[in-house]
């Protein structure tokens, strides 16, 4: 069983190193999309343009065999236009409707600049998430396994933009930061993508059966009870701090905490959850679940700036 | 019992041992540093037993209630979540728990008792208490006696703790356990008499007067004096001592003959 361990570690070490060929940099990020599809759930991915998000989603979900779509998000996108919709088709000289599945009927939906989508097509997309179904008419279609949505969002160009409201965006487990990469790391992609586009020839790594399994163990991995305190005293600390946060995370946070840990953990080839996950998983599962007050603007403080702070 | 809760509740114990063997430990060094400063104040060496008590209550108190696997952890870094982890899942059966519990058994079996006890503090504690040893009976010895301590103790601590020594003594009334507290009572100051070598017999015997404190009755019909005080009520009493001397039999036989003697020299002269 031992072996079993550190031969998923192995596995994912591949999958890494297999995405750092078209990926370079943005180690973590694709580290915390690998996770949020390890515990079954939904992720924000927020960035600045050219850092690579879409590029990131793509691999991934090469190197896991699984079918990818992508939605951009604009003011006009209408919930048909990801759900999908009844089309009038003719056969043998008769007229019927026949389902016509959207882009949401995939096992990675890459949803672009949500914010650009209207409050309406926000609610579609966020309604399949949570119910991992579709219903058109009178009619709901069960949703492909696994079913993972990375919204990206743009955190510049605010204007004429539907940020999506604090009860939607704590559906996702995680928000993804994408920073820009070093100046070496930069170096590698001018020389990689400025020459000839070499097919990088990526090959599976895990079946979906695989992925699957993966999902399953993740939830079977043992916690201390004294972590799961440590994990619901930050979410606690996130809601009693009133001098920087106006709003503090809610028990969905202190879930997705101890999920993510315990994600984290069989990533690195344990079978038991340490401290260090849980505050390496608190960044991402709750920057987009607190508030920050305005003395914390005032001070330029940004969420994980706060976080940090309600770690120490 | 599964072999998990076994494992579980051995170490435990060994934790627990090694907490009350550290606690007594910990309790003798903190004995003989109060012992040592009891004397120098010149009051009840004893006295130090009651931080040492106070100290064993603690420390047992602590190996009991607060023995936490995360001691073990720290003790033994190897285990560290691990143990804890096994502990709060014991009851749960997955693969994940069953590898988990499979890994700690097998790093529990080289854990040893060594692993609890630490040699160089204990040997440091050791020679504390050595080193307090020999200075108490260098003074004891020696009869060595510091400077005044009266003149440096703030707020004179040396009475207070002697008082609450008396205190003690003449509660609990251990006779003969602490003769050292009632020496200067029988004695005096040693300043002022000094016995020499001769040896003092003393003598008490009991009291031969009774007074029976149930049988209380109101006086009937009261007299008064002069002065306007009752004469009936009055106290009296007296010492019966025991004379063990025999007396000669020549002697016996003079005071026996006595009065026969005086009487028949009466006759003879009538």
């Amino acid at each position: 069983m031992e072996k079993t361990f550190q031969g998923m570690s192995k596995t994912f070490e591949d999958i890494m190193g297999e995405a750092s060929k078209v990926v370079i940099g943005q180690q973590s990020v694709l580290k915390q999309i690998i996770l949020a599809l390890m515990c079954d759930a939904n992720a924000l991915l927020e960035g600045y343009p050219g850092l690579a998000k879409t590029l990131s989603v793509k691999t991934i979900s090469q190197l896991l065999d699984l079918k990818f779509s992508r939605i951009q998000g604009t003011p006009d996108l209408m919930p048909s236009d990801i759900t999908g919709t009844y089309v009038l088709e003719e056969r043998n000289g008769k007229r019927e409707f026949k389902f016509q599945q959207g882009p949401i009927f995939s096992n990675i939906v890459l949803f672009d600049e949500i914010n650009r989508a209207t409050p309406k097509t926000q609610s579609a997309l966020l309604e399949s998430m949570q119910e991992r179904q579709v219903t058109v008419g009178n009619k709901t279609f069960p949703l492909d396994k696994p079913f993972f949505v990375l919204a990206t969002s743009n955190p510049i160009e605010q204007e004429g933009t539907y940020p999506l409201p604090e009860a939607q965006s704590d559906r996702f487990l995680f928000k993804i930061k994408t920073d820009y990469p070093t100046a070496q790391e930069e170096f590698l992609i001018v020389t990689q993508y400025s020459d000839i586009l070499k097919d990088h020839g990526l090959k599976p790594i895990l079946s979906k059966e695989q992925l699957a399994k993966l999902q399953d163990l993740v939830r079977k991995v043992p916690v201390a009870n004294d972590i799961k305190k440590f994990a619901v005293d930050i979410v606690l600390k996130s809601r009693k701090n009133k001098e920087l946060i106006e709003y503090g995370a809610s028990p969905r946070a202190s879930i997705g905490l101890i999920l993510a840990a315990k994600a984290n953990a069989l990533f690195n080839g344990r079978n038991y959850v340490t401290t260090e996950d849980v505050t390496e998983m608190a960044f991402p599962v709750l920057r987009h679940r607190i508030i920050l007050n305005f003395e914390a603007e005032r001070n330029n403080f940004s969420e994980d700036d706060v976080i940090k702070y309600l770690l120490k | 019992m599964s072999s998990v809760h076994k494992a579980l509740k051995d170490i435990r114990k060994t934790l627990i041992l090694s907490k009350l063997y550290n606690s007594f430990l910990n309790g003798l060094v903190v004995f003989v540093i109060f012992a040592l400063f009891f004397i120098i104040v010149r009051t009840y060496w004893w006295l130090a037993l009651i931080p040492f008590f106070i100290y064993m209550v603690y420390g047992i108190y602590n190996a009991f209630m607060k023995s936490r696997y995360s001691e073990i952890e720290e003790k033994v870094p190897d285990l560290k979540w691990q143990l804890r982890t096994m502990a709060d899942n014991a009851h749960q059966d997955n693969e994940v728990v069953q590898s988990l519990k499979h890994n700690v058994l097998q790093k529990l079996q080289h854990v040893g008792s060594s692993h609890f006890y630490d040699n160089k503090k204990t040997v440091y504690k050791i020679g504390a208490v050595f080193c307090a040893s020999f200075f108490i009976i260098l003074i004891g010895i020696l009869n060595v006696e510091f400077v005044e301590f009266t003149h440096v103790n703030p707020g004179g601590i040396s009475e207070k703790l002697t008082q609450l020594g008396d205190s003690i003594t003449g509660k609990i009334a251990f006779e003969g356990l602490f003769d050292g507290g009632n020496e200067r009572d029988i004695y005096g100051a040693e300043s002022v008499a000094e016995l020499g070598n001769e040896e003092l017999e003393l003598k008490i015997t009991q009291d031969n007067s009774k007074i029976d404190i149930s049988d209380i009755n109101d006086i009937q019909n009261p007299r008064f004096n002069k002065q306007g005080q009752i004469q009936d009520i009055g106290a009296a009493g007296g010492l019966a001592y025991e004379n063990e001397k025999k007396l000669d039999s020549d002697e016996a036989e003079l005071i026996k003959d006595y009065f026969g003697v005086i009487t028949n020299t009466i006759n003879t002269e009538e």
